[in-house]
Formats: structure tokens, C-alpha cells, sequence
């Protein structure tokens, strides 16, 4: 008797731990989402991930960006992807002995009690073009933080350093709320 | 015979058209302004006496006013020409523009009416029936309501529905659309799985009718109610 339990109790775990079928990430919304792992399987996010750098307005601009694979998927059943995700600093003097942060995306909010890690959320469904949202939490004071859509195409593909050409479209209806970091500059990948 | 209860979200649109003579006249103006190549808007606050008109920025996209506003009754936009570059429904900024000024308690939610005329040829008309339920599901690390299960929620939902630029991300709700229905379906399916606190109204051409919509998942249909 304790024999037949243990296997039934087996199996309903196999049931209830049902496996997702493993897809490319560049066929997400393309029918049925639920139990699919949507993966890089042909390594679109690869030549995006690393720090980049620009200058502008006398400052640098760095952003660093990384994978996160298999991230639940929290609107869909028993689905995952893999995800870009993406933190960015405002720099003087970058790479020399002064060098000083100005602002930095990653933040720690007591009123939330929790620490802003990523503040880009993205895919590449190409390896030349990462789309995705960016959040721009170093406004002014009284500012809310700035949401927009993210645009990063790289223009030399197959090349070192990458050049990647940074752009963030529709920003704030806001008369007067803007983005402190650039909206339109070229980064190069340093690492 | 039978009174109806008062609907509530009924009662925001036609105190609004009742109170301010000018402003059915203004919203079908703008209705005509959809063919324009930028956004055109209107609105109206506690602080003024008629419909002001709001400008529009560089990008095209019509900007809203908040350091010489009191509190917004309406706000009124059009989602510009041409029909296959434009959202038939309230984009993603949109959302983020109320909750902004919500944050900055600029809007008066027991009388807010937020209208959109697009391209398409489609007239809404939102209300905000909950506001807290609404600045949760948008709340971030910096507000005091922010949760984490329900900030990745978000995150997910804009990819499903809104994620624009990549034409291989595959979005639900996308500009160049012509299917209006199909649209408005995933719209709302947006409002009512994510319970944002917000009612949505079709209008129609001459700003008589309202018909509060919702979508019907069993039989795939939109629901229409009418509030007249």
C-alpha cells in the first residue's frame, strides 16, 4: 500500500510540474503562450550584453546589461523567457582617478523597502535590434521617474568595439518631464 | 416604473455635458482634427472656465499641461493620421500620463473623464473608478504602494500588449492595425485581467451616446451597456 502511494504521489508531481516546450524567443505572442520556455536559443541577446559607453554634455553615459534566463512569465501559465535586463550611470572623469558617478539607476527606496536593480527590461529577437522599456529614476526632484520605449540597433555588426545607436522614443506626456539621461546617443561596448 | 440605479461612471460623463455648454461642441471639433499629422487636445480643470486647448510637443504628441493646473475634469487627445501608424485604443504613455498626474494630484477623479478620437475612427471615453486599484498596478519603487508581484506583472503585460519597435516582438495591440475590434478586445482584456480601476466607454460621432464596454471572453464578444 505504501508502495502504490508513493508512486501515485510521484506522478501527480511529474503532472503538476509539467515540462514547457522549449521555443525561440522570437515566437512569443505568436499563439498560444502558456507552458513554453521562450529562450534564446540562437543568441540574439549575446552581442547587447557587457557595458557600453557615450559621452555627452561633459559626462559619460554607461549602461550594463545582462541576461536573465528562464524568467517566469507572470501574465502567462507555466511560461518563461529569457530577458535582457539593464542598469545605466551618469559618470565624470570616466575611467580616470576623479572618476565620479553622478547617478546611478540602482537605488534603494525605503518607502518601498526595496532597491531599484534593472531598470531595463528588453529581448532581441534579431542580434542587431534590442527593443524594450527603460525607466529613467535620476529626475529632478519632484519629477516622477520617466518610462519610454528603448531602441538599441547595433551599426557594425561583427565588428570590436560594437557601436550600438541608442535612441528612446515617446517619453513623458508631461509639459516639462524629460529624460536626464541621453535619448539619442552612440555607445560603444568597452566590455 | 422601475428608476434605475445611478451609474456612477455614467453620472461623470453627463454632469460634465450637462454643466459645460461648450464642451460637446469642442469634442466633436477635436473629433475632426483626426486627420491632422500630430495630436490635437483639449481640456478642461477647476481653474478654468471653458475648454483650453493643450499643445503639442516636438514628437508630435500632444503634452499635458501640470504646473498651471489646479485639477483636470477632462482631458480630450486624438491619436493622429495616418490610421496605420496609430493606436485605435489609449497607448501605454497615455496610462503613464494619468498616473503621473495622479501622483501629482492633478486630477479630480469623482469627475475625471479622459477622451481619445483616433484615426481609426474609433471615440472613447475612460473613467477612473478606482483610483488606488489603478496607481497600484502602476506604482514603482518609489511609491508607497509598490509591490513587486504586481510590478512584474506589469512589466510582462507591456511586453504582451504594448511592446512597440521590433516588429519580430509581436505585440498584441500594435499602431499599424486596421482591425478596431480586435484592438479594443485586447484593450480591455488588458483593463479587466489587470482590475486597473478604470471603466471604458465607446462614443459615438456626435457625442450623444455612451456605452460602457466589456469584453465577454467566453463568447468573444464586446458587451456594450448603454448609459442613456
Amino acid at each position: 500500500m505504501k508502495t502504490y502511494i508513493t508512486i501515485l504521489v510521484i506522478a501527480l508531481g511529474i503532472i503538476s510540474c509539467k515540462a514547457q516546450t522549449i521555443v525561440n524567443v522570437n515566437t512569443y505572442n505568436q499563439g498560444d503562450n502558456s507552458n513554453k520556455y521562450f529562450k534564446d536559443i540562437s543568441g540574439f541577446y549575446d552581442p547587447f550584453l557587457g557595458t557600453w559607453e557615450g559621452n555627452y554634455n561633459d559626462v559619460t553615459f554607461r549602461v550594463v546589461l545582462w541576461k536573465v534566463e528562464m524568467r517566469e512569465l507572470s501574465n502567462e501559465t507555466n511560461s518563461y523567457k529569457d530577458v535582457i535586463k539593464g542598469k545605466f550611470f551618469i559618470v565624470e572623469n570616466a575611467g580616470l582617478p576623479d572618476e565620479t558617478i553622478k547617478c546611478q539607476s540602482e537605488q534603494y527606496y525605503p518607502q518601498s523597502d526595496s532597491t531599484w536593480w534593472s531598470v531595463i527590461h528588453a529581448v532581441s529577437c534579431s542580434g542587431v535590434r534590442m527593443t524594450g522599456a527603460i525607466w529613467d529614476n535620476c529626475t529632478a526632484q519632484g519629477i516622477p521617474p520617466q518610462t519610454g520605449d528603448l531602441i538599441m540597433t547595433i551599426t557594425n555588426s561583427g565588428f570590436t568595439p560594437l557601436i550600438a545607436h541608442w535612441i528612446i522614443k515617446k517619453g513623458s506626456r508631461i509639459k516639462g518631464h524629460d529624460f536626464t539621461i541621453p535619448k539619442d546617443i552612440m555607445l560603444t561596448k568597452v566590455n | 416604473m422601475a428608476v434605475l440605479p445611478p451609474k456612477p461612471e455614467c453620472s461623470k460623463i453627463f454632469n460634465q455635458l450637462n454643466n459645460y455648454p461648450d464642451l460637446k461642441s469642442e469634442l466633436i471639433a477635436l473629433d475632426g482634427m483626426t486627420t491632422e499629422t500630430q495630436e490635437k487636445g483639449k481640456y478642461r480643470a477647476n481653474n478654468t472656465i471653458e475648454v483650453q486647448e493643450l499643445g503639442t510637443g516636438d514628437d508630435g504628441m500632444v503634452e499635458f499641461e501640470s504646473e498651471s493646473i489646479g485639477k483636470y475634469y477632462m482631458i480630450a487627445h486624438t491619436h493622429n493620421s495616418p490610421a496605420d501608424s496609430t493606436y485605435s485604443v489609449f497607448s501605454w504613455l497615455d496610462f503613464y500620463a494619468i498616473k503621473a498626474l495622479l501622483i501629482l494630484n492633478k486630477i479630480k477623479t469623482s469627475k475625471f473623464v479622459f477622451y481619445l478620437m483616433t484615426a481609426d475612427e474609433t471615440r472613447y471615453a475612460m473613467t477612473i473608478n478606482n483610483k488606488n486599484k489603478f496607481l497600484k498596478f502602476f506604482a514603482t519603487k518609489l511609491d508607497d504602494n509598490f509591490d513587486m508581484n504586481i510590478n512584474k506583472k506589469r512589466v510582462d503585460e507591456r511586453d504582451k500588449y504594448y511592446a512597440p519597435y521590433d516588429p519580430e516582438a509581436d505585440p498584441l495591440i500594435i499602431e499599424e492595425s486596421n482591425d478596431n475590434l480586435q484592438d479594443l478586445k485586447y484593450f480591455l482584456s488588458f483593463l479587466q485581467d489587470n482590475d486597473l480601476g478604470l471603466t471604458l466607454f465607446e462614443v459615438d460621432q456626435n457625442f450623444n451616446t455612451f456605452e460602457k464596454l466589456t469584453y465577454n471572453k467566453q463568447t468573444d464578444n464586446v458587451d456594450h451597456t448603454g448609459c442613456n
